[in-house]
């Protein structure tokens, strides 16, 4: 008998089907906090799961990559230091990912996992947690995943696509694993009316996306000496609003705490809009202004990303877009970027 | 609205014309209808670009302190943002006769968030601004006609200087007062009338969803330290790792470094990506400096603030005085 | 990396005792403590004194610094007005501390945990005073912590969180 790669969940059964698996594993969803906010949190019996409107703010890129990851803590000093690694990582669940933030994995992976090294931490906690996704119903007025290749519908990093058809869910199976987390929980076979009812979802949600820009080789059109540089990043805060939002931005610190008689060494996100982020402990920076390190954003995500691994580091989710204290609008510098003349492309 | 925009745009362009000033600093249009984006125009061909809506929200005295050295520069605000630019001047970091201030009358800046409800946060919806107060939001939904004063920031509504207290010129003429909803103080002092414990709650519960993205710092006109204390390796007063206590350590000091500097321009709240309140915090403060030493910040371009001075009759504090 | 000073631990059982912190003027409350002890005036032994210049040299950061390290008071004390070494440090601060210690009211830190006040070089049993006020009404309150984000190892040496 073939393989069913689609079936039904009623809406009522997800927060009791997710609170069973917390009893063996991390689940995390989209759950509001107080004044709004909305975040990736471990659920719990009285929590609200936010599944409508747009994305969550954050993205579950916290859970594999933590703002603040310890590596190891150390003990005693000169020749008696003593290391003591850390990494426990349990298996885990997020329910509620979007279909940008699925596929922004496959960037992270491009970066911590296929490079001559393996990064050991985040390897473990790919490998062990599972990816319930939800197709967007309403794209925020921000988003752009179709001009980058994406969709509101995507699969891509995704064991799991829930499409929301009110009292029930429609479940796409995309892997085994996926297929495996459904038996903790009740399904029954989807329609062809069910069927027709998600694909006309998806498709209404995809004809709301204009095309944003041309990617169609936008490695080339990310120029060196583009005058858009000088001219957005003006207003440029030097926050990390865009960075910290972003899904796959991967940056990175490392640090040491001590205390007089041992420490802790972590890693924390950093932002290449900062102006510590290269700068030297002399005093050199080789990205001192804002020009340079806009420059940098864009061309890290949409040139040397391309060109080291053929896929632009960003779906276009576009909280950098609504979020940016300034409105510098990524879609709109990419538009210009190959329509203003530069040194290296000249007006045709 | 519109005399306003033709009196910026005619302005702006005298000013660069006569070589009055080298750079105009105002707002432009957004990549969408309801934001706008801080402008730098240094030619009068480009003071066509200058607009004015209730989405001009950034205070633009937070650029001020690194243009120090490109000559005289205009700048547009907004009562709030004339009193940031006093307490620039005020602090010497930029030279009352660099700046030329043409103040705004405001009548209020839309909080967006409120604005759009559910079905108008997609892509195509567009926000227009009739006369009376009055906007117009289209979405895919249809049409909805709202009343400016129902969707105004939390920090208008209880504005008491829409008029900019500091101007070499005043665009426009001075609109009707906002009809004040709450005093200033109102929200911090419903927090500060509950216990310890639960305001120990109430902040522990915001902090921890601080990602330490700064945009609260960068957009704060007061906060221009080269080197900020969050910044400094050593002492190292906070660490990278945003562990609650560093995040309270972070948001305590920044605060405390704003007493009687801060005019509630509300810009840290409005560009917070995770809703942290963080006003309420500035508000007590201003509160306070107020009760304790009758000091507003942005009102004086001169003096001395209240924590660089003291009076020998300040209320002795020790209990057994 | 500078080393710091070791954290605060809190054993946890209900031997609990209150960790202070003393910001004394080396030429007043300083000397009014050192006579305390030449005197052999017994006081609680809770506080570890810090010596500054001036109370106008106490940065409200450092208070602030102490409860994020997990310490339970702080006591300020400089030379009465009048008469500060440097003539004028102590009024700075008696504007500066009073609103810090409303600030971290705000922020949930109790006003009793905060004492500000003036001792003398020669008020070896006010200090005492000073400083048994301030345990007993930090022993009244408990311990206070700002607890560390769940997931993430304390330092080594670092604080144990007893309460809340």
């Amino acid at each position: 008998m073939a393989e069913i790669n689609a079936t039904m969940l009623g809406a009522s059964e997800l927060l009791p089907w997710a609170l069973r698996l917390a009893a063996s594993r991390r689940v995390l969803a989209p759950i509001a906090g107080t004044d709004g906010a909305v975040r990736y949190l471990p659920v719990s019996p009285d929590a609200t799961l936010v599944f409508s409107g747009g994305r969550p703010v954050r993205g579950p890129k916290e859970h594999f990559m933590p703002q603040t990851d310890p590596l190891f803590t150390f003990t005693g000093s000169g020749p008696a230091v003593a290391l003591q690694p850390v990494f426990n990582h349990e298996p885990a669940v997020i329910f509620g990912v979007r279909p940008c933030d699925g596929r922004a994995l496959r960037s992270l992976d491009n970066v911590f996992l296929r490079r001559r090294e393996t990064d050991a931490h985040y390897a473990a906690r790919r490998g062990q947690t599972i990816m319930v996704g939800l197709a967007c119903a309403e794209p925020g007025w921000g988003c752009f995943c179709t001009t980058v290749g994406g969709s509101p519908a995507g699969t891509d990093g995704l064991d799991l696509l829930l499409t929301d058809l009110g009292d029930r869910y429609h479940v796409r199976i995309l892997t085994s694993a996926g297929r495996e987390l459904l038996e903790d929980t009740v399904c029954s076979p989807s329609s062809d009316t069910e069927e027709r009812l998600a694909a006309e979802q998806h498709a209404r949600a995809i004809v709301r996306l204009q095309l944003a820009f041309d990617s169609n080789r936008i490695a080339e059109r990310v120029t060196w000496d583009s005058p858009i540089w000088e001219r957005v990043a003006r207003r440029c805060l030097e926050c990390g609003v865009c960075n910290f939002l972003c899904p796959l931005c991967h940056c990175f610190d490392i640090q040491d705490e001590t205390t007089a008689d041992g420490g802790i060494r972590f890693r924390c996100w950093d932002t290449c809009q900062f102006d510590e982020f290269t700068k030297m402990g002399a005093g050199h920076n080789p990205r001192a202004g804002r020009k340079e390190r806009l420059r940098q954003r864009m061309s890290h995500k949409f040139k040397y990303l391309v060109e080291e691994f053929g896929q632009a580091g960003c779906t276009g989710c576009g909280r950098c877009v609504e979020m940016c204290p300034v409105n510098i609008d990524i879609r709109a510098v990419l538009a210009e970027l190959g329509t203003v003349p530069s040194a290296e492309h000249p007006a045709k | 609205m519109n005399e306003l925009v033709e009196a910026m745009r005619g302005t702006a362009a005298r000013l660069l014309n006569g070589k009055e000033v080298a750079l105009v600093l105002g707002y432009e249009a957004g990549s969408v209808s309801f934001r706008t984006a801080p402008a730098f125009i240094q030619h009068a061909e480009d003071a066509p670009r200058l607009v004015w809506n209730p989405f001009c929200t950034n205070n633009l005295a937070a650029y001020l302190p690194e243009l120090k050295g490109v000559g005289r520069i205009a700048v547009m605000a907004k009562g709030c943002d004339a009193r940031s630019i006093a307490t620039l001047i005020q602090e010497h970091q930029i030279p009352r006769e660099q700046v030329m201030i043409l103040g705004i009358p405001c009548v209020g800046m839309i909080d967006v968030e409120q604005l759009l409800v559910a079905g108008e946060r997609g892509p195509g919806t567009t926000v227009t601004c009739g006369p009376d107060g009055m906007l117009t939001v289209a979405s895919a939904g249809g049409q909805r006609a709202v009343p400016l004063s129902e969707v105004l920031q939390g920090r208008c509504t209880n504005c008491e200087h829409h008029v900019p207290s500091i101007a070499d010129e005043v665009l426009g003429n001075a609109p009707a007062p906002i009809q004040a909803s709450g005093d200033a103080f109102g929200a911090a002092a419903e927090l500060a009338g509950r216990s310890a414990e639960d305001r120990r709650a109430f902040w522990r519960e915001r902090f921890e969803r601080c990602i330490r993205c700064y945009g609260c710092r960068e957009v704060c006109p007061a906060c221009y330290c080269r080197t900020c204390f969050l910044d400094k390796p050593a002492p190292r007063w906070t660490s990278k790792a945003n562990t609650l206590e560093d995040t309270w350590m972070f948001h305590a000091v920044r605060a405390f470094h704003l007493a009687g500097r801060c005019v509630s321009c509300g810009e840290c709240e409005r560009v917070c990506p995770m809703d942290i309140p963080l006003t309420l915090m500035n508000r007590m403060l201003a509160h306070e400096v107020q009760e304790k030493f009758g000091y507003t910040a942005g009102l004086q371009i001169d003096g001395i603030q209240p924590l660089g001075t003291f009076e020998s009759y300040d209320p002795d504090p020790a209990e057994h005085a | 990396m500078k080393a710091e000073t070791k954290p605060v631990e809190k054993p946890a059982s209900s031997s609990w005792e209150p960790a202070l912190v003393a910001f004394l003027c080396n030429w007043c409350s300083y000397a009014g403590a050192d006579l305390a002890g030449s005197s052999r005036l017994n006081y609680p032994p809770n506080v570890r004194v810090v010596r500054v210049p001036c109370s106008g040299r106490v940065n409200p950061m450092f208070v602030m610094h102490c409860f994020k390290r997990g310490f339970d008071g702080v006591l300020i004390a400089g030379c009465h007005p009048g008469d500060c070494h440097y003539a004028k440090g102590n009024y700075y601060a008696r504007r500066r501390i009073p609103l810090a210690k409303d600030f971290l009211g705000f922020l949930g830190i109790e006003p009793e945990r905060i004492k500000f006040d003036w001792v003398s070089a020669a008020e070896s049993g006010r200090f005492v005073s000073v400083v048994r006020e301030l345990t007993e009404s930090v022993r009244k309150l408990g311990p206070f912590a700002v607890k560390a984000r769940n997931g993430f190892p304390s330092l080594p040496t670092g604080v144990q969180v007893v309460n809340e």
